[in-house]
């Protein structure tokens, strides 16, 4: 072992260091660009809102149909909120089709006691193949709601079973435990009435519903959760919505749109077989694979996100949880970005292939890696003597810093725009969190992105699930709901 | 410069912005609680004097609400009869319309069309649609050669809030060099904007149809058919034999829309149109129609050889009610073809139709109560029972729960 000396390793540590220093400055120089561009893309928003004309949306009778599918999975204590603030959407003509996907909690009993529904003999065209149906339930008195039940096979298998079920030209994705604003809808409708041909899919931004109150399937009072996970999170879905994806999308390199709140181009979406069934995050591997199916095609396309369409969601609300959906959207990165890997730097695929997917894949699957390297580096630079103290100390808080930085900025924008946390105290308990959450839960975050990747290495990939909690209520829909 | 002066300078970059932000955050709130709490006091003090004003009782000279422009009072009293507007009867509507114009609101909107910043300019051809002052519509005429889209876009569809009939010919000149926009923002604004301008604009649009390409013809076409006038019936009768299939798809379905009987035999001449989506277009039109004469022509597209037009058929005669009971029974009973029996079946169940035949089990009129029994008589025999079944337990009528039984014991 002649050839590991102390001289290799000490040119080995300060290489390491160049490239993480590189690797630093390219991520933050992207960051900050994005950062830049959300912010001009939100005020244009913000502006554009003040006549953005949804009422002639409403009242247009060339507004399309949209079909609404929502898989459920044992979301008995959710589900009846959801339909609900569903059916009273503010929107001409729209479905609402639940896919009950082999629940054992009572879910689709709650759903045919609640709507009055029953069981029905319809045919099933199963355009994109998906496992048998078990039973249609209607109503005529909700003609607008099918509940659709099947064996347990998986959220993107009922979400095919809903896409063949429809009758729309447009679907939209809601998850059972997401709730819409009134408006929602017809905001997220407005791009493709104006760019009908070319806008593929669009998503609206998902927010944290903990902590807020929710009265008949629609939140009627905004605040902030008291639980620290919980308002990580809240800052955490901030920035990624606020100023990731807002950034992304205004530079056309949308990677990924949320399946709790999305809506898409039925026939482009059956033309590319539908939702996968082998990955675990069925909602960004079949953006990646609209990109490649247009881009294949070379036919002009837009996969957008816009921010004023708000959906509410239940997160995570125990660190076991967490670290159990952010180990599965880290396998799920990983799993769709190497079988997409052919996409990578071919100039076929224009800035997805060249520069979108590149990035994802260096910064934010390997991320973690280069992170843990760095653990390892400082150590043995300090061993070696070859570890500036200062300039590491330095270097340690503008990093620090700059996460701040990014955090805050991302509730400035929220601040300037949508501004839905209106008390003092909110904006400094997110101001406070978005500083605390470099302080550790963004390195948490990293370790379980580093444990997603072993459990990948390793085949130690199942499946693992959150569990629901009931929305909470207002006091006086409680006691409406006990009379 | 060293490294180690960078870090320094970004480290105190970082904390000067991070300052800064909270800072701006700080200030923002403080304004704007200030702002919005005088606008809402103003609001709350102009509501009584604009119910009143909306009651008669103050007269429309009044020059109690004449505010210098862009003070807190002008933007309250904008915002409150504004709002006021969007649900005031039509008599109310131009009366509002009428004060706004006295207080200078139009006068201040379109100066302000003029402003070097788009948004501004979107925002001023916005408002002056809701004002609804027919003096605006030179001003957003002229706005329609904005050189942004969206100050176009917007200054478009508020001339479709004001219906002005001197805005018609003027419209229509530029409607055959509107297609050449890239953007499909006009497009969707300006259909929005002609059906909103409604039968008035019908006679422009008819003379200028055949100038325009062939995109903005079939746009022109689905415009007659959502404003529905039967004088646009002959016009768009001859665009069926168009040789683009999508123009006479969409007259075929604009057809439909308007219902005019006299278009019947050109439709069904094109029920055997060599297109798939014109026929499925066809048979949706004759459905809306609700004629007794077309049941026929329904019935034999329910073998159609693509699926999607069999739906259309039987959802047509389905739409058409009793009169075209009869002859699906035929169908379900002695038709061949399972697809077409099965897509009945379907479209009954999901409209309730088979809930209004079970109830009709007990129909004082023997005739109808009879027609209810063939029919579910027939379902059960392509096995669609489910709702039978769940009415032999459930429904509140014993006689009628017995004699669904009979069915289902009967025919299994």
């Amino acid at each position: 072992m002649d050839w590991i000396s102390d001289e290799f390793l000490i040119s080995l540590i300060v290489g390491f260091n160049y490239f993480v220093l590189f690797y630093f400055a390219f991520t933050n120089t992207v960051y900050l660009i994005l950062l830049s561009v959300s912010a001009k893309v939100a005020l244009n928003q913000l502006f554009r809102s003040r006549y953005a004309g949804y009422q002639e949306i409403a009242s247009s009778p060339l507004t399309p149909p949209v079909s609404i599918l929502v898989p459920a999975n044992n979301e008995k204590l959710t589900i009846v909120d959801t339909v609900e603030s569903l059916l009273d959407l503010d929107y001409p003509i729209h479905e609402v089709i639940v896919i009950n996907d082999g629940s054992t909690d009572e879910t689709l009993e709650t759903l045919i006691q609640h709507f009055r529904l029953r069981k029905v003999d319809l045919i099933y065209r199963p355009i994109t193949p998906t496992t048998p149906v078990k039973g249609f339930y209607t109503s005529p008195e909700f003609p607008n709601l099918m509940v659709i039940d099947k064996p347990k096979s998986g959220k993107p298998d009922s979400l095919n079973v809903g896409i063949n079920a429809c009758r729309s030209p447009y679907f939209c994705t809601v998850d059972a435990d997401t709730v819409l604003e009134k408006d929602a809808l017809l905001k997220l409708i407005k791009p493709i009435l104006e760019y009908p041909e070319e806008v593929v899919s669009c998503g609206g931004i998902v927010r944290v519903m903990d902590g807020c109150t929710v009265e008949h399937g629609r939140v009627t009072k905004i605040e902030l959760p008291k639980k620290s996970i919980l308002m990580f999170q809240v800052v955490e879905y901030l920035r990624a919505f606020l100023f990731g994806r807002t950034g992304w999308s205004a530079l056309n390199c949308l990677l990924i749109l949320s399946g709790a709140f999305s809506l898409f181009k039925k026939k482009i979406v059956q033309e590319v077989g539908g939702y996968s069934l082998q990955t675990v995050t069925e909602d960004f591997e079949l953006i990646v694979r609209l990109h490649r199916h247009m881009k294949e095609k070379k036919e002009k396309y837009k996969i957008l996100f816009i921010p004023e369409p708000v959906s509410w969601t239940q997160v995570p609300n125990r660190y076991v949880m967490l670290a159990r959906q952010r180990r599965r959207w880290q396998r799920g990165l990983a799993t769709v970005l190497i079988s997409n890997i052919r996409m990578f730097f071919n100039p076929k695929y224009g800035r997805i292939g060249l520069f979108a997917m590149p990035y994802t894949f260096f910064i934010e699957l390997l991320g973690p890696v280069v992170e843990l390297l760095g653990y390892v580096a400082i150590p043995l630079a300090y061993y070696f003597k070859i570890l500036n103290v200062e300039m590491f100390w330095l270097f340690l808080l503008l990093a620090l810093l700059y996460g701040i930085f990014l955090s805050i900025g991302a509730i400035f924008l929220e601040e300037i725009t949508y501004r839905r946390y209106p008390r003092w105290t909110s904006v400094l308990r997110l101001m406070l969190y978005g500083i605390f959450e470099n302080l550790g839960y963004r390195q948490l975050n990293a370790w379980w992105r580093l444990q997603a990747l072993f459990q990948l290495v390793f085949r130690k990939d199942s499946w693992e699930r959150a569990t629901r909690r009931r929305f909470r209520v207002s006091s006086s829909t409680q006691k409406e709901d006990k009379n | 410069m060293d490294l180690e002066s960078i870090l320094k300078s970004a480290i105190l970059a970082s904390i000067s912005i991070l300052l800064l932000i909270v800072f701006g955050i700080t200030i923002r709130r403080i304004l704007r609680g200030i702002y919005f709490s005088r606008l809402d006091r103003e609001r709350e003090r102009l509501k009584k004097k604009i119910n009143m004003f909306l009651e008669g009782k103050v007269p429309i000279n009044s020059t109690e609400l004449k505010f210098p422009e862009k003070s807190i009072q002008w933007q309250a009293l904008e915002d409150l009869l504004l709002k006021a507007r969007e649900s005031a009867s039509n008599q109310n509507k131009m009366r509002i319309t009428k004060l706004l114009e006295k207080l200078g609101y139009p006068t201040f909107y379109q100066r302000m069309l003029k402003s070097g910043n788009r948004w501004q300019r979107s925002l001023a051809a916005d408002k002056l649609g809701r004002i609804g002052s027919e003096s605006s519509t030179r001003h957003l005429l002229e706005a329609l050669r904005d050189p942004e889209i969206e100050v176009r876009s917007v200054a478009l569809r508020s001339l479709g809030r004001i219906p002005d009939p001197k805005a018609f010919p003027l419209l229509m000149t530029w409607l055959p060099r509107i297609t050449t926009e890239e953007e499909g923002v006009f497009a969707s604004t300006l259909k929005n904007t002609l059906i909103k301008l409604g039968e008035s604009v019908v006679p422009a649009i008819l003379s200028k149809m055949d100038e325009c390409d062939e995109e903005m013809q079939a746009l022109l076409i689905e415009c007659l058919g959502e404003i529905g006038t039967p004088k646009a019936s002959q016009a768009l009768i001859r665009k069926l034999t168009h040789p683009n299939p999508e123009i006479r798809a969409k007259a075929a379905r604009a057809l439909g829309k308007i219902g005019d009987p006299s278009a019947i035999p050109s439709l069904l001449e094109s029920g055997s149109d060599p297109v798939w989506f014109v026929r499925l277009q066809v048979c949706r039109a004759l459905g809306r129609m609700g004629n007794g004469k077309i049941i026929d022509f329904l019935c034999q597209r329910l073998t159609d050889e693509n699926w999607q037009v069999r739906a259309a058929a039987a959802e047509s005669l389905r739409q058409m009610g009793f009169p075209a009971f009869s002859a699906l029974i035929k169908i379900l009973m002695e038709g061949e073809d399972r697809y077409a029996r099965e897509q009945i079946a379907e479209e009954m169940q999901r409209s309730g139709i088979v809930d209004e035949l079970i109830d009709a089990l007990e129909h004082p009129e023997n005739e109808k109560a009879e027609m209810s029994k063939q029919f579910l008589s027939s379902l059960v025999k392509l096995k669609v029972t489910s709702l039978m079944r769940h009415a032999s337990f459930f429904h509140p009528s014993e006689k009628v729960r017995a004699e669904i039984k009979k069915i289902l014991n009967y025919l299994e």
